[in-house]
């Protein structure tokens, strides 16, 4: 028995030696996570039957952490993806939700409303579940 | 066991555990030989087929009306071809040229400004007598008998223009909206050899700032209803690169590409010095058509019904002459806008790169060779079944 509790700790030895080996020699220095220790604190809100995000644009630097509150106003659901950093929450109606996560690659990266949504007239133009858009927008850390 | 239950029943359950066995072995040999792979080397985009005869469509009606005098075979051959088929290629400085053909250009009216047409004439002739090269002399590449590019010297301001033949010369008329120095280059195709053309830089006045440099290593940029992303081996180093293109829709989907001057994507990468560039076609084009198990339940919410366009992966072979910050301009025109009225305005997503020279660009590379990896993976997997083995046998 106690030769299985070795067995399944050198497992875990060789496991973690073989990531910290693959951080630290294998891994590109452009793909090597970067934390600026910087957090940035925003409130996306898909506004009342306007099918939309609000602000339609966020500016981060590569290694901040955005801690987003996301508001939805509507009586039905929403949801709100952001495919390049693993971000995917439902958000029932007139609900709050928060999403922590880091950015850490540079780029434009869309988030989207991830749960078909409707679609309705607003100031006279159609507007869809497919215009619940943004934008996160990742500059070079400083 | 022996004892306990009778032999008939043993061997019922020897068979069917040996079945059990087999089915769980072809189940883990398609997972991790075939299946994880198969999406590994998909994800990285590294297994594209060679494209075959992808560019049947017709010329663009609104190419130069001297094109008529070019036989239809001709245009073919060049539709036709991957960028190995479009000739040898090579760059001069306008100045530099002292035998063969050039091209000189004449810019006008002096001064130039920001709030006036700026008229381009390129003289093609053969130095030393300056003999001119009448433009039945010349091949066509991606439809046009010249392509002119310009930037301004930050790389922000970027245009991709077709001369008309005026008389002797190739003329077109550009307004360059923003002030600062800018370099052109022309392009042309004689004897089967592409002659690229550097031409002495312009200044254009007026207001605004003439330089806002900033470099950025984004591999992912948004242009309308469209993300482009590019992937490629790292570092980038001085010979021959493979960089690969992807058009998404925002949300991830595929996009059907239309053709823009005869190929899916044009690919400019200008060195920041202003030196040298390099216009280059995909040398392969596929559609991710991967093998999936499963259904793929997308993000937003839908189920992919396999009528979906499937995502389209461009791979360029570029040769990077020196090291050095490069910027590519990939211009591409999605099948939606292609039959727009006019000469449809092509996307143009921007990105910069870092090209390594040799014994840097080698220690790095020495760090992610794939078959190491492969071979440290190998190695581990069999490690761990003889571990596991071990660990369940039944003493």
């Amino acid at each position: 028995m106690t030769n299985k509790y070795f067995i399944i700790l050198g497992l875990a030895i060789l496991i973690i030696i073989g990531g910290a080996i693959y951080r630290k020699y294998i891994l590109p220095e452009s793909s090597l996570p970067v934390q600026t220790g910087k957090t940035i604190n925003v409130a996306v809100v898909a506004e009342r039957d306007e099918w939309r995000f609000t602000p339609e644009e966020i500016i981060a630097e590569r290694g901040d952490k955005i801690i987003m509150k996301v508001v939805n106003e509507d009586d039905y659901d929403h949801g709100i993806a952001i495919d390049a950093f693993g971000v995917s929450q439902r958000m029932p109606a007139n609900s709050t939700i928060t999403l922590e996560f880091v950015v850490t690659q540079e780029g434009e990266f869309p988030y989207y409303c991830s749960v078909p949504c409707g679609e309705g007239e607003v100031d006279g133009a159609k507007r869809t579940h497919f215009d619940m858009i943004g934008k996160i927008k990742v500059k070079p850390a400083l | 066991m022996e004892e306990q239950y009778p032999k008939q029943a043993l061997d019922k359950f020897r068979q069917w555990h040996f079945w059990w066995l087999v089915v769980f072995s072809v189940l883990l040999i398609v997972t991790f030989v075939y299946y994880l792979p198969a999406r590994f080397l998909n994800q990285l985009s590294v297994n594209h087929h060679m494209m075959e005869d992808m560019h049947d469509e017709e010329i663009d009606e609104h190419a130069d009306e001297h094109m008529d005098e070019f036989s239809e075979e001709e245009m073919m051959k060049d539709n036709h071809g991957d960028s190995e088929n479009h000739g040898e290629y090579v760059y001069h400085e306008e100045g530099d040229v002292k035998n063969g053909p050039v091209v000189n250009l004449k810019a006008y009216p002096e001064p130039f400004n920001t709030s006036e047409m700026l008229w381009l004439d390129f003289a093609v002739n053969t130095k030393p007598e300056s003999t001119p090269v009448s433009y039945q002399d010349l091949q066509i590449t991606s439809e046009k008998l010249m392509h002119v590019i310009g930037v301004r010297s930050d790389m922000n301001e970027f245009f991709h223009v077709h001369p008309r033949i005026n008389g002797d010369v190739f003329t077109i008329g550009t307004q360059l909206k923003k002030p600062g120095r800018y370099k052109i280059w022309s392009e042309i195709k004689k004897d089967d050899v592409i002659h690229v053309f550097g031409h002495p830089q312009i200044n254009i006045t007026g207001s605004g700032a003439t330089e806002e440099k900033e470099v950025s290593f984004g591999r992912n940029v948004i242009l309308g209803p469209y993300q482009i992303s590019l992937d490629h081996n790292e570092p980038i180093a001085v010979g021959e690169n493979e960089l690969f293109f992807s058009i998404k829709t925002l949300t991830g989907g595929g996009v059907e590409l239309g053709s823009y001057l005869g190929e899916p994507m044009h690919l400019t990468i200008i060195k920041d010095d202003l030196k040298n560039l390099i216009h280059t076609h995909p040398s392969s084009h596929e559609a991710d058509h991967s093998f999936y198990l499963i259904n793929q339940a997308k993000a937003h919410g839908e189920i992919e019904d396999g009528h979906e366009v499937p995502q389209e992966v461009l791979e360029f072979t570029v040769n990077f002459p020196e090291p050095g910050l490069y910027k590519a301009f990939a211009q591409f025109l999605p099948a939606e806008f292609e039959n727009e009225d006019g000469e449809p305005e092509p996307f143009l997503a921007e990105f910069w790169l870092e090209v390594k020279g040799g014994e840097e660009a080698a220690v790095t590379k020495t760090q992610d060779p794939w078959w190491a990896l492969l071979v440290v993976s190998v190695v581990l997997i069999v490690i761990l079944g003889l571990i596991v083995k071990k660990y369940i046998t039944v003493k």
